[in-house]
């Protein structure tokens, strides 16, 4: 039953993720690492990273003043999301980035050659 | 448990997968995807937490005090300071309201200030009361009616009489004080030369004894009784009787001994060089019932021992028939009482005796 709720929500997010040329390879990929459990794993390991580095914070940081900016009654997540999300990828440290980028391609690897 | 086509469906996904990550290229891109998909996850998972905390009004505290300087919340450490920085108050004094007559008191003065202001004290009864007193008479002459106003007159009257009693016992020592020094005036002649005979005998015995002032202004059997009851051992610093019982642990049988040997028969020596004093007046042509007005009253101020001199006067004139005998009498007890005595008072006594011959010449 847990698998199924898995899949399900991993189509959900891809189904948000937009209309891209390789949307449906990405999907793949995703629903493949969400089926196996991985990406809970991936994700586990950068929040890890990032909190260390402190990344967190500097992002904690960045939707508080966007909520300010725009007022604590008027702002939605898709607001603070927007602003804050491609400042968020440029902040991450690059070893964090390299290592997590190293981890997947390693696994992806492994899983292409079983 | 999963339907045949969530099978197909899985089996496809993993067909696919393999598919794509047979290419590197493609495992490149995958790698990279899925890097930016789990910081962009991340991020999101942030900014909801942050904007739940913004919503629930948990983040405005957090926010106020980012923005202030956090070096204005450290503990000081400063000397004399406590740690929000802040010097010690001085002992502030709460100040109450006296409820009678309305004046600011500091709480500690506030109680004494009670009793008096409520007439509940000792003192302030009496003042009250008195007031009361006053108060009454003026008005019992037109309320006399009431059973309060009665009473109180009654009070008052009362107090009154205590009063005016407590009145007449100060006067009275004063002015018995008086007539004696009148009296020792009008006998100047006298009072100098007994004084003057006295001084010897109340030098000797204050050079054995100093602080037995106290005792000296009593009657002898005053004495004895007040011997026998308290220890009596006079104290080196404060010059006073020891009070306590006669087995009281701070002084020695022996201090005591000695003491009451030094009194008793300071006392009796004492007692026969006035006999021979008044010998010698008597001696020396005058009434006697002139003289003792004059020399008790001089004896009483100078070393209270009026009523001493007095009944040894009396009985001294009923057994003396001739002046000559009684000085015989009196030289030869003294002389008796002499041999008792230590030898530096003797000494005293001999000069005392030399003292009256010349006066008989």
């Amino acid at each position: 039953m847990s698998r199924r709720r898995t899949i399900d929500a991993s189509y959900d997010h891809i189904n948000n993720d937009g209309k891209e040329k390789r949307g449906v390879n990405k999907k793949a990929v995703n629903q493949h690492l969400t089926i196996e459990g991985d990406k809970e794993r991936f994700k586990e390991l950068l929040r890890r990273r990032l909190t260390e580095c402190g990344w967190r914070d500097e992002i904690r940081i960045l939707c508080r003043d966007a909520i300010r900016d725009k007022g604590v009654h008027n702002v939605s997540v898709d607001d603070i999301v927007e602003e804050v999300t491609p400042v968020g990828r440029a902040r991450v440290p690059d070893s964090v980035k390299k290592e997590l980028l190293q981890k997947i391609k390693s696994y992806l690897y492994e899983k292409a050659t079983k | 448990m999963l339907s045949p086509e969530e099978v197909e469906a899985l089996e496809g996904i993993n067909r696919r997968f393999q598919e794509l990550m047979s290419d590197p290229e493609n495992v490149n891109e995958a790698a990279n995807f899925l890097v930016d998909d789990l910081i962009d996850e991340m991020t999101i998972g942030v900014v909801f937490e942050v904007h739940r905390s913004a919503k629930l009004g948990v983040l405005d505290p957090e926010a106020d005090m980012s923005g202030e300087d956090p070096s204005k919340f450290k503990i000081v450490e400063d000397p004399g300071l406590d740690v929000f920085g802040q010097p010690p108050v001085i002992k502030k004094f709460q100040d109450c309201v006296c409820p009678s007559c309305n004046r600011g008191l500091a709480a500690s003065r506030f109680a004494p200030h009670l009793e008096k202001c409520m007439g509940m004290g000792r003192n302030s009864s009496r003042i009250a009361s008195r007031r009361i007193a006053n108060n009454s008479k003026e008005t019992s002459s037109a309320m006399a009616s009431e059973d309060e106003d009665d009473e109180w007159t009654i009070g008052g009257d009362r107090r009154r009489k205590k009063r005016d009693r407590s009145n007449g016992n100060a006067k009275k020592p004063a002015k018995s004080l008086k007539a004696d020094r009148r009296n020792g005036d009008s006998n100047s002649s006298f009072s100098g030369s007994v004084s003057e005979g006295l001084g010897g005998s109340t030098g000797n015995s204050s050079s054995i004894d100093a602080s037995s002032a106290a005792l000296e202004a009593m009657r002898p059997d005053e004495r004895r009784n007040l011997l026998g009851s308290i220890c009596g051992v006079i104290s080196e610093h404060t010059r006073k009787l020891c009070t306590r019982s006669l087995r009281c642990p701070q002084h020695s049988d022996e201090q005591r001994r000695t003491l009451r040997a030094s009194v008793l028969v300071d006392e009796s020596s004492f007692q026969s060089d006035i006999q021979v004093l008044q010998v010698n007046v008597e001696s020396l042509g005058l009434d006697p019932d002139d003289l003792l007005s004059g020399l008790s009253g001089n004896v009483v101020g100078g070393l209270g021992l009026g009523s001493l001199s007095r009944g040894s006067w009396e009985t001294e004139r009923s057994n003396a028939s001739s002046p000559a005998d009684s000085v015989s009498v009196s030289s030869s007890t003294s002389s008796k009482k002499r041999e008792k005595s230590s030898p530096g008072k003797s000494s005293s006594h001999k000069k005392k005796s030399k003292h009256s011959s010349s006066h008989e010449l």
